[in-house]
Parts: C-alpha cells; structure tokens; sequence
C-alpha cells in the first residue's frame, strides 16, 4: 500500500507553509526517500511513518488470519476459536484502517477547498 | 507517539483468549479422562492454569507503565497438562472417577460458553465504535 | 491440540467401549461352550485397554510432547483362570471321571461389567456432546 498514492506532494507543501518553519510533516518520507532518516527531527511527531506503521500492523493481522485458517484446513494444531478470533480481529483491523483512510480522504478534500 | 499503557480493557480480552486456550485444552483432557475410564493403571490428568493466572495477574496489574507484549498471552501464566498421580481404591489403578469429570466437563463447557459469548461483546462494542454507530 | 482432538479421543473411548461390549457379549454367549476349534472348552476373553500417547518434538521449544490421543485396544487376551468342573458322565465331552470342564464364564460379573461398560460408552458420548457445543458457541463469536 503506497502512502503517496492518496496524500499528493502539493497538499504536504501547503501544510509546511501553514506550519512555518515548524516542520513537522517529513515530505521526504512520505513520498518513499528513507535513506535520510538521520538528519530526520527525532523528536517531532511523523505521522506518514505512523501511520505505515500501523498499516503494516493490520496487514499482518490479516496474514495471520490468513495462516491460522489454513493452519486449521490443514488439520494443525489450531482451536477453533483462535482462528474466529483472529478472523474478526483482521476484519475489524480492517474496517478501522477503512475509516481513517475515509477521514483522511475528507480532511484532503476539505483543505482544496480552501480558499488560499 | 508510542503506547506504553497497556488499557485495562486489552488486558482482560488477552485474559479471556488466553483463558479459551486453557478451557479448550481442559476439555481434550476431560474427554481423554473419559476414555481412559476402564484402563487399568491410567492416571488422570488435569490442567492447571488459573493457579498460575491469579499470581502472574497482579504482577500485571500494578506494573501499568511497562510495554508488555501481550501478544500471545504468555506473561498471564502457562496452561500445563498434570497427572494426578494418586493412588485409587479400584483394583486394576486406575483413578478416574466417572462422576467427578461429568461435573469437570459440565462446568468447563459452561466456561468455555461464557468466554465466547464475552469476547464476541467486546468484538461487537469495538465494532460498534469503529462505524461510528452507523452500518 | 488441534480444533478435534477431543472428538477423535472420545471416539477412540467409543471404539473401545463397544470392543468391550462384544467380548463381554461373546463370553455371555460362549458361557456352555465346551468344545471349541482347539478342542479346548471356551475360555473367558478380556480386552485389554491402553492410553493411546504420541511422543512428538516440538519444533518451537525443542521439548518433548505427549498428545493425548484416547485409548486404544491393544489385545483380546484369554483369561486364564481354572476352568469349572462340573460332574456330568453324560455329557460327550466328559472325561474319564466323568468331570465336563466348563468355560471359566461368570455371569453375574460378565453383566457387571456389561453395565460399567455402557456407562462408559454413554459418558464418551456426553464428552462428544459437550465438544460440540463448545465448538457452535465459537463460531458465534462476532455474530
């Protein structure tokens, strides 16, 4: 899943302007340059990588959702309600990833709008 | 942004996984209790977990700051399978008492119901907050 | 343990049960039998029952493992008590003081048995029960 896809380059820069010299949107990092993460500002809040991370974690969940099932087709050693539980956890994960990529989608949508 | 607070909330449905495990392995054992019950000089056998669970529990509760990895449950206590290796009164050794593992198996099923029907709540009230309410 | 375990290990105690029932069957039926195949009169069968383990390597923590896999059947053995005497020139199978040996069969304790049998044959059938209701009520999860 490619965060760039949905956050063009040109709305980042609108929001760095807004900011001022505040930085806190890393535009190298969303649109994939992470070799510079040194000179990165560590203690600022990077929310492209947060929020990759958190879209690798559901991801996962759908992985080993995907496993424990086949785990179980296979006849391993899984219990039935660990696969039910992953299953819905995955789907939830899922559902949630949906709606926050809905607002973000909202909140682009709102900044064109503006009026600058 | 990192989450150092485990919520009372992710405690008890790792709790309530973690107890499924052990009810789901105590019914295989009760059922190999049951039909082992005329095998002479079978031992019955029995899971321990809640014994561990009550200690490991508060060492939880009170160390609110730490990151836990409460992925696979383990710091809640280990399901063990035990043998009980009393003597019997049968003359073949054999020390399954058929009545005791009805009343075992009765109340673990009832257990496990519970388990079930509590995790598909709390799966429904975060459900229930993710759409907003809505569809 | 695997999703059916327990359903395997209570069918495995059904299987056993039900061997039982027929020893304890054909000892009923065989208790005048005095001439067999071997010429011998019939001798009271017992089927010996042994726990049913596999000892495997766990890949993960490199331990050894029991999986409980029920009960298992592993012979039919003759019981090899005295047989009864009972005096009866008449009888064909008389010997030269007119003793009949009769299958060592005791009816009393061949019912007893029959009984302890079925109730464990009906209690494997309550663990069967019990497994799948625990396993309905987990597919409802997230209904």
């Amino acid at each position: 899943m490619n965060i760039s896809g949905f956050i063009p380059v040109d709305t980042l820069t609108k929001l760095n302007s807004m900011t001022g010299t505040n930085n806190t949107y890393k535009l190298d990092s969303i649109v994939g340059n992470d070799e510079d993460k040194s000179t990165n500002n560590d203690t600022a809040i990077d929310f492209s990588s947060i929020l990759k991370d958190k879209l690798n974690e559901v991801n996962d969940k759908q992985v080993s959702a995907d496993n424990m099932t086949n785990q179980f087709i296979a006849g391993d050693d899984v219990d039935v309600h660990q696969v039910m539980l992953s299953t819905q956890e995955a789907q939830m994960s899922l559902q949630l990833a949906v709606q926050i990529r809905n607002k973000i989608v909202e909140s682009y949508q709102e900044l064109n709008r503006m009026q600058v | 942004m990192t989450v150092n607070n485990i919520s009372g909330q992710q405690i008890t449905y790792d709790l309530i996984k973690k107890s499924l495990d052990a009810s789901s392995t105590r019914a295989d054992v009760i059922s190999n209790n049951i039909a082992n019950i005329n095998t002479a000089g079978y031992k019955r056998r029995y899971v321990t977990f809640e014994d561990t669970l009550k200690q490991s529990l508060d060492n939880i509760t009170m160390k609110k700051d730490n990151s836990l990895h409460m992925d696979d449950g383990n710091s809640f206590g280990a399901i063990s399978v035990k043998e009980d290796s009393s003597s019997s009164m049968k003359v073949d050794g054999n020390n399954v008492d058929i009545d005791s593992e009805m009343a075992n198996q009765a109340q673990n099923t009832l257990m496990y119901q519970a388990l079930t029907s509590q995790a598909s709540s709390r799966i429904s009230m975060r459900r229930y907050v993710i759409t907003g309410g809505g569809n | 343990m695997g999703a059916f375990t327990g359903l395997n290990i209570s069918s495995s105690g059904l299987s056993a049960e039900r061997l039982r029932m027929d020893t304890i069957s054909s000892n009923i039926a065989n208790a005048d039998t005095t001439r067999t195949e071997t010429g011998e009169p019939y001798r009271r069968k017992i089927a010996v029952f042994q726990e049913n383990l596999d000892r495997e390597l766990n890949s993960v923590t490199g331990q050894y493992e029991t999986k409980l896999k029920g009960v298992k059947a592993v012979q039919i053995v003759n019981d090899n008590s005295s047989l009864r005497q009972v005096y009866d020139p008449s009888n064909p199978d008389a010997n030269a003081e007119g003793y009949v040996s009769m299958p060592n069969v005791n009816i009393l304790n061949e019912m007893a048995d029959l009984i302890s049998s079925t109730r464990a044959y009906e209690a494997n059938v309550s663990a069967i029960n019990a497994q799948k209701s625990m396993f309905s009520s987990a597919l409802q999860i997230g209904r």
